[in-house]
């Protein structure tokens, strides 16, 4: 059995003039021990579906679809069930460490917190068992760290305050939302590796998101690839990034600067996301896409399967694949 | 620190003279003569300028300024032309009502507005939230007075549940004093709380937006724990500042209530010093006045840092 396995998870906003639907009908299923990455634009819903697994939408948000954990249907769990997963069996490190934190708790404080909530440690043996956390993510010296406020540290040591959080209940699923899109380039790959690592040897499930392909085509089992709302390509790592199957993916993969690119521009994909309030009535991408035909514009593509475990949803894959420049054929 | 503590202090001295120079200069321009108040218009002229010279009416007013602040600085607040006893002795006796009034009606405020503030964000467009928002709506509208005046007639003339006013003094137990105080404390918090509700409902929805708190709920956190622990004091930022306004407006809300309720407390020896043109009494009251609001600002700033860490380092 899948540890997670989401089923056409839909997610309406409220907004002026109607709700928005910022995720449409995603699916995808999580192993355990397995890292599955969401790449995608900024605004493609890729926090908004982070934040439905956690059952944290803002404020007038509703789901749709099945969220299942170990089997159980989340979506059927009242607030206080629902309070023991999160933390607990799912734990979130979000995108922005700056403000993450509460500025007024000391940062042993904000640990100590979900162990005694959820392993019921009292508060002697949460800060013991908080020490270790901190020194397992990198914060040696835990006694300072634990005294600290968190405008005393940095933005890395301050994510590392946030994985030693997430993990300090054993979840079996982390989700990471951009972990290191706010920090330095030179702090980014550290705790890109401390995620793997603690990961790894946790044996938990990871979903990391980012808007990178960089930080996701070396490390992840597996990618998902989101558009307007919609997961446009997904599949297992390598056969993904050797057979580049969606136009949107391969123009994604194009805009990365390559090691060795030169002086040349970067290449972007022409046009812009487009609003949620009116995306087009068939493929969302249709309007950017260079192999549109009328039909995309109508139509709204079924996922088809490109190669195992592998699928894309396009009404043009034959001539995307055909024209794809972007493969690397391993 | 020590800094901080002069910088204070600073602060505290400027503002009192700033305060006495213009409380002086009002009182000159003022219309009105003691000597006359105290001895009637029709005196005999002989007798009144022996009183002015008695009173050291006849001198330069820089003279007088000079004389009074310079006793002020050796402790020496003056005598009061109508009580004729020291102004000190009669301003201590009258803040034994005051200040507790004071404090009675900022316990209340901060007590129910707090509450409500809270409970209407937690209620956030509910009926809950709306019912706090109109009650709030209606105390901010109502004078303080004539609420006053509304608890009268309900509490004490229609119920007869309080005195209609007056004060028995703190020699005839604890709980008759307190209760002479129960009704004007409600008449003052009323506005000062409808006022403090709102800012705090403000604030807290503000609060609930941050992305801490979203960690919080992260962590398995309830909505109401997650308000509680995380919320109330980072919201509290905002809600210290306007209590610190409001003290002042508190004490100039005695003057009125006071006289309300008949309650011989430092306002009402305001009012009647001015209606009785005893001029020290004014000048050294309003100058106690502005040392209190001086006091209370500091203590704000020490609650400042004592809510926030970060607030800390740069003064320390
Ligand atoms: N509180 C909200 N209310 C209404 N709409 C929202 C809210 N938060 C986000 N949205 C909208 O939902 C859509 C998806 O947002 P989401 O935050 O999931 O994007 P994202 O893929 O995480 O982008 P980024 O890379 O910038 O983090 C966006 O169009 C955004 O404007
Ligand atoms: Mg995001």
């Amino acid at each position: 059995m899948s540890v997670l396995e989401v089923d056409r998870l839909t997610v309406s906003l409220p907004m002026v003039g109607g709700a928005a639907r910022a995720v449409r009908g995603i699916s995808f299923r999580l192993e355990r021990g397995e890292s599955l990455g969401i790449v995608g634009e900024s605004g493609c819903g890729k926090s908004m579906t982070a934040l439905a697994l956690m059952g944290l939408l803002p404020d007038g948000g509703t789901l749709d679809g099945s969220i299942a954990l170990n089997g159980r249907n989340l979506r059927t769990l009242d607030e206080a069930a629902m309070c023991h997963v999160r933390g607990n069996a799912i734990a979130m490190v979000f995108q922005e460490p700056m403000t993450s934190l509460n500025p007024v708790h000391t940062i042993g404080k904000q640990l100590v917190e979900p162990l005694m909530l959820h392993l019921g440690l009292d508060r002697d043996e949460a800060k013991v068992e908080a020490f270790s956390l901190l020194e397992r993510v990198g914060l040696v010296d835990p006694q300072r760290y634990y005294s600290a406020f968190p405008h005393q540290l940095s933005g890395g040591q301050r994510q590392r305050a946030m994985i030693a959080m997430a993990l300090s209940c054993h979840p079996e699923v982390l989700i990471a939302d951009e972990p290191t899109t706010a920090l330095d380039v030179t702090v980014q790959g550290q705790i890109l590796d401390l995620i793997y690592d603690v990961v790894s040897e946790r044996q938990m499930s990871l979903i990391m998101i980012s808007h990178d392909l960089g930080v996701i085509a070396q490390t992840v089992d597996r990618v998902a690839v989101m558009y307007g709302g919609s997961i446009v390509e997904q599949g297992p790592t390598a056969e993904v990034f050797a057979q580049l199957a969606h136009p949107y993916t391969q123009g994604l993969f194009a805009a990365v600067p390559q090691v060795g690119d030169g002086r040349r521009r970067l290449r972007t994909i022409p046009g812009t996301v487009p609003e949620l309030a009116d995306l087009p009535q068939g493929c969302t991408f249709a309007g950017r896409c260079s192999l549109s035909r009328e039909s995309c514009h109508h139509q709204v593509p079924d996922m088809r399967s490109v190669g195992p475990n592998h699928m894309a949803a396009c009404l043009r894959l034959d001539a995307a694949m055909a024209t794809s420049t972007f493969g690397l054929r391993r | 620190m020590s800094l901080f503590i002069a910088k204070r202090f600073a602060t505290f001295v400027a503002t009192l003279f700033g305060a006495s120079v213009v409380v002086f200069l009002i009182l000159e321009i003022l219309p009105g003569d003691p000597a006359y108040a105290i001895l009637g218009a029709d005196a005999d002229p002989s007798a009144y300028q022996a009183l002015r010279k008695e009173l050291g009416l006849d001198e330069p007013a820089l003279d007088r300024y000079l004389s009074w602040i310079s006793g002020v600085l050796t402790g020496d607040f003056g005598i009061s032309y109508t009580y004729s006893v020291p102004v000190s002795e009669l301003v201590v006796e009258r803040l034994a009502l005051t200040v507790p009034l004071a404090v009675i009606a900022m316990a209340m405020t901060v007590i129910v507005a707090i509450g409500l503030g809270l409970y209407a964000a937690a209620h956030h467009n509910k009926v809950g939230d709306w019912g706090v928002m109109v009650f709030s709506q209606l105390g901010i509208a109502v004078p303080n007075f004539w609420f006053g005046i509304l608890l009268i007639l309900l509490f004490s003339v229609y119920l007869g549940w309080f005195s209609s006013g007056g004060f028995p003094g703190w020699d005839a137990g604890l709980w008759p004093a307190l209760k002479s105080l129960l009704l004007p404390a409600v008449a003052l918090a009323t506005v000062q709380a409808a006022i403090l509700a709102r800012v705090t409902r403000s604030s807290v929805l503000e609060t609930i937006g941050e992305d801490y708190v979203r960690t919080a709920r992260a962590k398995g956190l309830t909505r109401a724990a997650t308000l509680w622990r995380h919320v109330l004091r980072n919201a509290l930022i905002p809600v210290v500042t306007i209590m610190g306004l409001q003290f002042a407006n508190l004490l100039a809300g005695t003057i009125v209530i006071e006289n309300v309720f008949f309650l011989p407390g430092l306002g009402r020896l305001v009012f009647q010093a001015i209606a009785n043109r005893d001029l020290v009494v004014v000048k050294d009251v309003v100058l106690l006045l502005a040392a209190m609001v001086v006091v209370v600002n500091f203590v704000v700033d020490i609650a400042y840092a004592i809510i926030d860490p970060r607030l800390r380092a740069h003064d320390a």
